[in-house]
């Protein structure tokens, strides 16, 4: 299974690279703006402040977009999909193999971003000694992005199963996120208790550990572990929905 | 004793109320060429994805390589190999990358990928062109990848779903020759869809025709053909009047006759079996002159067209 894998993700990558060059463009902008430019302008706080969360746990997640919606619709598309699929490799080794793909590929830019900053910063800012992230910000970025990474990936080959083109995973997909980025504050502004009661937890966890932070620390497994489900869900959708007579009857809806 | 390469008991797929195969039974011995014919939507592609196990029967069972589709599709897909009716490659990647993916799929040790993808492009003429991507290419070299691809593991069995469509007559007979030379080479055996009812002549050892998704008859082409109603006879020469072409219609043995290059010639179709020489006789007592009359067995299309029609009728 490992070497089927391995072959998926293969090839993955070498259409990736071959891609007009597009996808190797853009993670070179993306390291070079997130990775350098904003943390220079940033200095020593770089390592302190909430940024490297916001940039390297959610953008390389949505990087993957049109990448993921490409990963069955494409291949239903271009009518490489029947041929693959009349193939020996398990429908494990194809699906499992184009997720893998997918988060390992925007987890390795959540990495290099970490990495390329800090080494930026440290290069800019040198003081005679090596400055970098305190542990609840480098293992929260490198556990919110790979979960993040999982849920675009999950979402995106879901949708990307069902669609008959890139073009509509891609809307589909970005309508997808969108919903599930609103979700949260719909649901608190649709029930006023639920957001009385998270002011206050929050307000009490901030009086009780002292500092944001604090609570950052404090939500993070929880927040983690809701991701866990989220992306367990939607990745155990798509094994079941994953089915060769399926793929092949269905043209997308 | 024959080895068989593909069974099939009652094989079905219904679709709703359609049914796309309906109750095939089959034998394809190993090691030939078999074109399975067929005007559009017979059912020929519905029967290569039940075969490869990529669609589930809705009846009947199927083996291939002595493996149930049902339940061992896995290892069918294992030994067989596939051109499907779209060819497949990943247009992005270059020749030598889509070989290289199906080689890895494959599980071919690195140094033995290596040697047969330069020996199956070289032998396609594609090899200094390996690090072209394939967008660029034209329709017969891709077809021509497709096949290489469809080779490189030494699949026992190979699924072709109309290979030569839309290729021009230079390109499909490249391809043919490709495809010969290799069925004999590596002794696989080929389940070929077609409605080129010329290619089917040329490559198989043995047809069988399907409508609507029945099997209407297999055999050799020449059993198909020798299956035809009638055979025709084609008279040159003078004096063929309207009086005469009449008494030949009325002869019992007699299916139809028409007249031909200005009254110069005589087509009849005689039933399967029918002596000429009692005709050529009636025709000179009747004042003719005959020059030349030649027998000429009815072509595998000419076959393929009449089982459709008696199924139509």
């Amino acid at each position: 299974m490992i070497r089927d894998l391995a072959t998926v993700i293969w090839k993955e990558y070498r259409e990736f690279a071959r891609g007009a060059g597009k996808g190797r463009l853009g993670t070179l902008i993306f390291v070079g703006v997130f990775g350098v430019l904003f943390p220079l302008q940033e200095g020593l706080d770089w390592f302190t402040g909430p940024l490297p969360l916001v940039y390297f746990c959610l953008l390389p997640a949505t990087m993957v977009m049109g990448w993921v919606a490409d990963s069955f619709a494409g291949e239903r598309e271009r009518h490489t999909l029947e041929t693959l699929l009349a193939s020996r490799l398990p429908d494990g080794a194809i699906l499992w193999g184009k997720v893998l793909a997918l988060v390992l590929y925007s987890w390795a830019i959540s990495i290099l971003g970490l990495l390329s900053s800090a080494l930026a910063v440290n290069i800019a800012s040198w003081d005679g000694r090596v400055h970098f992230y305190p542990s609840y910000i480098l293992l929260g970025t490198l556990s919110l992005s790979l979960l993040l990474a999982g849920l675009t990936t999950a979402l995106g080959v879901l949708i990307s199963l069902r669609a008959a083109t890139v073009r509509q995973a891609a809307q589909r997909l970005s309508l997808g996120i969108l919903v599930v980025g609103w979700m949260p504050f719909v649901v608190l502004s649709a029930f006023p208790g639920a957001r009385e009661a998270l002011a206050r937890w929050l307000d009490e966890a901030t009086r009780e550990v002292g500092s944001p932070q604090g609570v950052f620390i404090r939500a993070l497994p929880l927040g983690l572990l809701f991701l866990l489900l989220v992306d367990g869900t939607l990745l155990a959708m798509a094994r079941a929905r994953f089915h060769r007579s399926r793929l092949i009857l269905e043209k997308g809806r | 004793m024959t080895e068989i390469a593909i069974r099939t008991e009652g094989l079905g797929r219904s679709f709703g109320e359609l049914r796309a195969v309906d109750g095939l039974t089959l034998e394809v011995p190993a090691g030939v060429i078999f074109g399975f014919l067929g005007p559009n939507g017979s059912g020929k592609t519905t029967t290569i994805r039940l075969l490869l196990g990529l669609l589930e029967p809705t009846a009947g069972q199927a083996w291939v390589l002595g493996h149930s589709v049902r339940q061992e599709a896995w290892a069918v897909r294992e030994r067989a190999g596939a051109l499907l009716e779209e060819n497949g490659l990943y247009e992005r990647l270059t020749a030598e990358e889509n070989l290289e993916f199906y080689g890895r799929i494959y599980r071919l040790p690195k140094a033995e990928r290596r040697a047969r993808i330069r020996e199956l492009l070289e032998h396609f003429g594609l090899w200094e062109r390996r690090a072209e991507v394939v967008r660029t290419w034209s329709r017969g070299m891709r077809q021509k990848l497709a096949l290489a691809r469809a080779l490189l593991h030494r699949p026992r069995i190979l699924f072709l779903d109309e290979p030569t469509a839309g290729l021009d007559p230079v390109a499909a007979a490249s391809l043919h020759e490709d495809l010969l030379s290799m069925v004999k080479g590596e002794g696989v055996t080929v389940f070929l869809t077609t409605h080129n009812l010329a290619e089917a002549e040329k490559l198989c050892a043995l047809v069988g025709v399907i409508r609507q998704g029945r099997l209407l008859a297999v055999g050799t082409p020449e059993e198909l053909q020798a299956r035809g109603q009638g055979t025709e006879v084609q008279v040159v020469g003078s004096g063929f009047t309207s009086e005469l072409l009449a008494a030949l219609e009325a002869r019992p043995e007699v299916l139809e006759v028409a007249s031909s290059d200005g009254g110069n010639a005589l087509r009849i179709r005689l039933q399967r079996g029918a002596p000429m020489a009692p005709l050529v006789a009636q025709m000179v007592q009747a004042g003719a002159a005959i020059e030349e009359v030649y027998k000429r067995r009815a072509s595998l299309e000419e076959t393929f067209l009449q089982l459709v029609e008696e199924k139509e009728g």
